[in-house]
This record gives C-alpha cells, structure tokens and sequence, in this order.
C-alpha cells in the first residue's frame, strides 16, 4: 500500500544541477530568447520531478526531460505563428557564444535539422538517444544530422565569403 | 562541424544563467501534481486503461440486470461530472500503489474496480504500472425507473486519504447520519458542493452543483436527497485496499464514458466501452487494435475479446511499450444494481 513520496529526492537534485546547463544551453539556441529558455527548462524539470519516480527508471530520463522541453517550445512557437522565424539574440550578455554565426545558422536550419543538431552537439546525444527522444529510427537522425551539416557548411562558407568581400 | 563542437562548449561551459533554485521546481512540481489531481477529480483527459462494457445498458429498465458482454456496442452514460473550473477542488489525496504478484519478469497485476469488477493485466516488470498509482472512479444513478433522469446521478471522485487531507483547510456547512455509523459531510463552495463519505482509507466525494448545458439540466440535491445520499451510499475496503462501493436504494452503481480506472497521472486509464471508430489490427499486441481518437493525445487501444478500451499516454517509449505487451489476462464483471 503505498504512501505519497516525498517531493525532492536527493539524487534528482544532483540530476537537475547536472544536466540544467546543457538543457538550457539546447533551448537557447532553439528559441533564442534567454527567458522562453529558462521558463521551459524548469517547466521540464518541474515535470520530471512530480514523475520522478517512472522517469528515474528510464534508460534515459535526461531524453524524457529534453522531449518534453522541446515540445514546450514548439508549443510556444505554434501559438505565436513564429516557428520558422526564430530570433537568435546578438547580444552576448543573453547568448554568450564564440561564434553567433554558427547559431544563426543553426535558426535556419528546418525544426527537426536544428533540434537534431542541438541534441547532437549541445546535449552530446548520441544517434540513438536522438532517435528516441525525437521518436524517429536511428537512420532517420543520421540522414538528418547529414543534411544539417551540409547546410551548416554551405551557410559558413557562404558567410565567410561574404566577409571577406 | 568544428566550428559547431566549440560553440557547444561555449554555451554549456558558460551557462546563459545559473540553475533556478531547487525549491522553485518542488514548488512547480508540486503545482502540476496539483493541477493532475484536479484534472483526475474532473475526470476529463487523461491517460486511462479503459474497460468498456458495450453492452451494459444504462437505462434504469436494465440497470439490474447483470453486465454481458456478448453484445458491445452499447454505449455508456453520460452523468454529470464537477466541473473542471471550482472554487472547491479536490487535493490529489495518496497515491495507492496496488499490490502486484510476480511471475517471472512478468508482473500481474489484479485490480478491482469500485463497482467490484476485477481485471488481471499482464505486464513486463520495468513497465512499472502499479507503481503509477491507482485511483478508482465510477458513476451513481439515482432512484427507479420513471423518475426524472438527472435528479442525482454523478460521476464520483474518488481519493485515498482522510476527508481533512482531500478538502485541506475547509470546514463542512453540515453533517449527515451515514449507514456506517460516521457522519457524512458537506462541504460548499461558490460554484460547487461536495457531499464526502469516508470510508476506510478512502474518500468518495459527490458533486452537488447547478449546471445546464446541452447534455445536462443539473439542479443541487435538496436537504432530504443528500441525506439519502448519506445513508444510502455505502462501501468497504478490500484486504488488498482497493474500494468497492456497496449502494443501497434508490442509488445504484453505473458505468460511465468516464475512465473506471486510472494509473498515474493519466499514464494508462481503463474504460467500460466499445469501440467508436474504425480499428485498426496490432499483429504485435495481445489482443488490442488501434482506435482513431483525433483529438485526444496518446494511444487509444480496444481490447478484442472483451469491450474494453485503455487509453494510455506519456512518453512514446511507454505508449508503444504497452501497445506491445500489455496483457489483460482475466476479467470479471460484477451485475450492476
């Protein structure tokens, strides 16, 4: 007969700190907006918390956590019609990034090419752990990890040039 | 793609801003256990493991008859449900993890409904279903035939835990006498009244509201009904603690088009129903098809043999897991009135 756990257990929080940088970091670049970012990655965590108890016994809770995270962002997306125009920030204080190039061609990427990218390089997912978190077979990530990267290539060079001129 | 590991790095290794505190995701965590709670008290979407009973007639004509399902295709009732928006909500109240047998790396699971059917599900252990936590629910029809049909039949809501901890920080306008010897109370609210029976370690709650939509001309109990209600409600606790409701005249027990059972929050949830749509076969399943259930998420499977439907939502690994290998392996239906 069971009782109502507590909320809080001691490893979710070491869980949360652990994996909170890269989560947000993922959500940054996909929304571009700081405070869309922070609010969807508590709302994922907080999620992960009240399920703690199934989500703890996944393969992969930090994929069920980031799943859930990205449909909360394609969800406010949807709602403000905004889903192929999302802004990257420039100023460093709210993106800080080395290269705000690459990020910017990363938003220009299609939705599943840019999420597979970040889950790829942000959150170091493998293929498989994409596959699972984006519900597609594993072929299907590398095929759209290959043409992502084709792309991310052709922008760069692209914008290289441009500098150059 | 070196240009895009660095930047990776740069952006986890220097977080755009430090985590919020823990506390602020037990407070919103605790929020949305809040929130399922009320959803579940309302009986709306949900995941559920659905039972359906097609061929359990609900007019009173056939209310004491006993349940066949050698006809499905009958549908169930409609009864009156609490509103989702209330000034009196309901907590979530405890979770009761039913117990489980063993069977290899296989679980069963025997769950006994609050009308006192049961059903035996079949699951791989790692599928955790028991471990969701069960919470019953079931309809309550009201009086003999020929009487007006709306009078006081509800869709009850059903907790584990004491009526203080289910309506937390609320004193009740009155009592009434109840058939078990303890008072049954009312609780009021600005757009809802609650009539809460405790019966061991659970708490059924009664809506008691005024509501007139195109499905439902609903008008509050009088005095007098709610204190039939009181004496004629009655229960017991099963030795596995599950709830089993004993109604006496003029209540009587019904299905409803709501969930008889439900795991977790809205994870898996059952119902007493027949398929509506069109099916589609699963050759991978133990029985089940695909029902077509556009506006509604998750997995909504029909059980073959007999007129059940399980609706199960979460994560897609945990839909196609039990869409997979979920098995129902017995069931018994008790008669109704």
């Amino acid at each position: 007969m069971g009782v109502e756990e507590p909320y809080g257990p001691p490893e979710f929080e070491d869980w949360y700190r652990r994996e909170h940088p890269r989560l947000l970091g993922l959500l940054v670049a996909a929304t571009g907006s700081v405070d869309i970012a922070a609010d969807a990655t508590d709302e994922a965590f907080a999620r992960a918390l009240a399920r703690w108890k199934r989500v703890s016994t996944m393969a992969s809770p930090a994929g069920w956590t980031y799943r859930v995270a990205l449909n909360l962002v394609r969800r406010h997306h949807k709602h403000r019609g905004r889903e192929q125009a999302i802004p990257v920030p420039r100023d460093a204080t709210s993106f800080p990034t080395s290269d705000p190039a690459v990020w910017e061609a990363v938003r220009n990427l299609p939705t599943r090419q840019r999420e597979a990218v970040l889950l790829r390089y942000v959150a170091d997912f493998s293929e498989a752990d994409i596959a699972a978190v984006m519900s597609v077979r594993r072929g299907t990530v590398a095929s759209t990890l290959a043409a992502a990267r084709q792309t991310l290539s052709e922008q760069l060079v692209e914008d290289l040039q441009e500098e150059a001129l | 793609v070196n240009a895009l590991e660095r930047a990776s790095r740069d952006l986890v290794s220097h977080p755009v801003r430090d985590p919020s505190p823990i506390t602020v995701i037990e407070r919103r965590a605790s929020h949305l256990r809040r929130r399922r709670g009320s959803a579940i008290a309302a009986l709306t979407t949900t995941v559920v493991l659905i039972l359906a009973a097609g061929s359990v007639a609900l007019t009173r004509e056939t209310r004491s008859t006993h349940v066949s399902t050698s006809s499905p295709g009958v549908s169930t009732s409609s009864l009156p449900v609490a509103p989702a928006q209330s000034s009196l909500t309901l907590s979530a109240g405890n979770m009761f993890t039913p117990p489980t047998q063993a069977a290899g790396d296989q679980t069963l699971l025997r769950i006994t409904l609050a009308n006192g059917d049961t059903l035996t599900l079949q699951y791989p252990n790692e599928l955790g279903i028991a471990g969701l936590g069960f919470q019953p629910a079931t309809g309550i029809a009201w009086g003999p035939a020929g009487q007006p049909a709306d009078c006081c039949s509800r869709t009850l809501e059903i907790r584990r835990g004491t009526v203080a901890k289910v309506f937390p920080g609320r004193d009740p306008q009155k009592a009434y006498p109840g058939s078990n010897g303890k008072d049954v109370y009312y609780f009021t609210g600005k757009n809802i009244n609650y009539l809460a029976f405790q019966i061991d370690d659970w708490v059924v709650a009664v809506p008691d509201y005024e509501a007139t939509t195109a499905a439902t001309n609903n008008t509050p109990m009088t005095d007098d009904q709610r204190a039939t209600y009181a004496l004629s409600l009655t229960g017991r606790q099963t030795a596995d603690g599950y709830l089993v409701l004993t109604p006496k005249p003029p209540l009587t027990l019904t299905y409803t088009d709501s969930p008889s059972a439900n795991f977790g929050d809205g994870d898996l949830a059952v119902l007493y129903r027949a398929c509506t749509t069109p099916t589609q076969p699963l050759p991978e399943s133990h029985g089940f098809s695909l029902e077509a259930r556009d506006q509604t998420p998750g997995t909504w499977l029909c059980y073959s043999r007999i007129p059940i439907v399980v609706h199960v939502t979460g994560s897609q690994d945990f839909q196609s897991r039990v869409t997979r290998e979920l098995q129902v392996v017995a069931n018994h239906q008790s008669a109704y009135g």
